[in-house]
């Protein structure tokens, strides 16, 4: 078949798609019933004050928790196709002898992480919570590794381990405490569930910020641990 | 139609680009962006359902949380086995005889 052709052909069925999903879905939109006041009901026995919050780390936990698992699986992955499994990391002065990069530095980073901390304590009041600070962590390193402070990716140093694996240990610990208490899964008891899902998002975020630089400093470009001169992998 | 109507179709239509996007394109990270891209729709199709009453439904809000983090890790493994295919064979397809150094 033609380029052309299997292009038209291709058009052809998501128009089809796009057809069918809205003939389906647009009736159901007076249709169905919303969870918005479950919710609510619920909302004295969570432990927060955000609707989101709650079910995030609460109701849905179980969702969380897993998903923990799948960005962790995912650093495994990317860690398995790394061509110098034994290289070390290292910091190193920035590649660039701009002033105004030092001073970008010096200043957005502490900021960063400060606004991180101030997003995991606000997540039980407003929208906020443990993945929107492990993503400005993350984002941290990415500002580290462009900016050539970082030298390598983090390589399977212990401690970097240790800290990968924390979040998801105290959200399993949080989760498995109250079923070997003798209740169900993530049930978290009423008086101490505010300060247990702050724990649980605290060490997350840390988990989640060193999980997100893992992912986007990816692996060594050469098997002896360098990077090419000139630029990123 | 309705402002919710809009938002569900324009979510499909968006989702569909990016499908197209992903079936076309012979380049691997032109493929990722456009999974990307169907991602993008089908969470805002599923937010867009979260506006029913009063006060938005925060479950299906919390669902879509959970699945940007989810894209986010796919796409990074993704990117690393393209860079990866890219250092060792020189291809940036999977097509045969491609020979983009």
């Amino acid at each position: 078949m033609s380029t052309a052709l299997r292009h038209l052909f291709v058009i052809a069925v998501m128009v089809a798609l796009v057809w069918t999903g809205s003939s389906a879905l647009l009736p159901l939109v007076d249709r169905t019933a919303s969870l918005t006041a479950q919710v609510e009901r619920r909302m004295p026995e969570s432990g927060v004050e955000h609707p989101l919050t709650a079910v995030l780390l609460n109701f849905r936990g179980y969702d969380t928790m897993l998903e923990i698992g799948v960005l962790l699986v995912a650093v495994l992955a990317v860690w398995t196709l790394d061509p110098a499994p034994r290289a070390r990391w290292r910091m190193v002065e920035p590649s660039s002898r701009s002033p105004v990069l030092r001073i970008a530095l010096h200043i957005l980073i502490p900021t960063a992480v400060m606004a991180a901390g101030y997003m995991v304590w606000v997540g039980a009041y407003r929208p906020g919570g443990a993945f929107q600070a492990g993503t400005v962590l993350g984002a941290v390193w990415v500002i580290l590794v462009s900016a050539g402070v970082v030298r390598l990716p983090l390589a399977r140093v212990t401690g970097v381990r240790v800290v990968l694996a924390a979040g998801f240990t105290a959200f399993l610990l949080a989760a498995l405490g109250p079923a070997l208490a003798g209740q169900n899964l993530l049930e978290y008891p009423r008086l101490l569930a505010g300060m247990i899902i702050l724990a649980v998002e605290t060490t997350l975020s840390v988990s989640i910020g060193a999980a997100i630089g893992a992912l986007v400093a990816g692996v060594a470009a050469r098997r002896d641990g360098t990077e090419p001169e000139g630029g990123r992998a | 139609m309705t402002g919710l109507h809009l938002y569900i179709v324009a979510a499909l239509v968006i989702a569909a680009t990016g499908l197209y996007g992903f079936l076309v394109q012979p380049h691997l990270l032109k493929k990722l962006l456009a999974l990307n891209i169907a991602a993008a729709g089908v969470f805002l199709l599923v937010v867009a359902f979260a506006d029913r009453g009063a006060s938005p439904d925060p479950v299906p809000h919390a669902l879509v949380l959970t699945g940007i983090v989810i894209s986010v890790s796919a796409t990074a493994y993704g990117i690393v086995l393209a860079a990866r295919l890219h250092r060792i064979t020189g291809q940036t397809t999977l097509e045969e005889g491609d020979d983009h150094a």
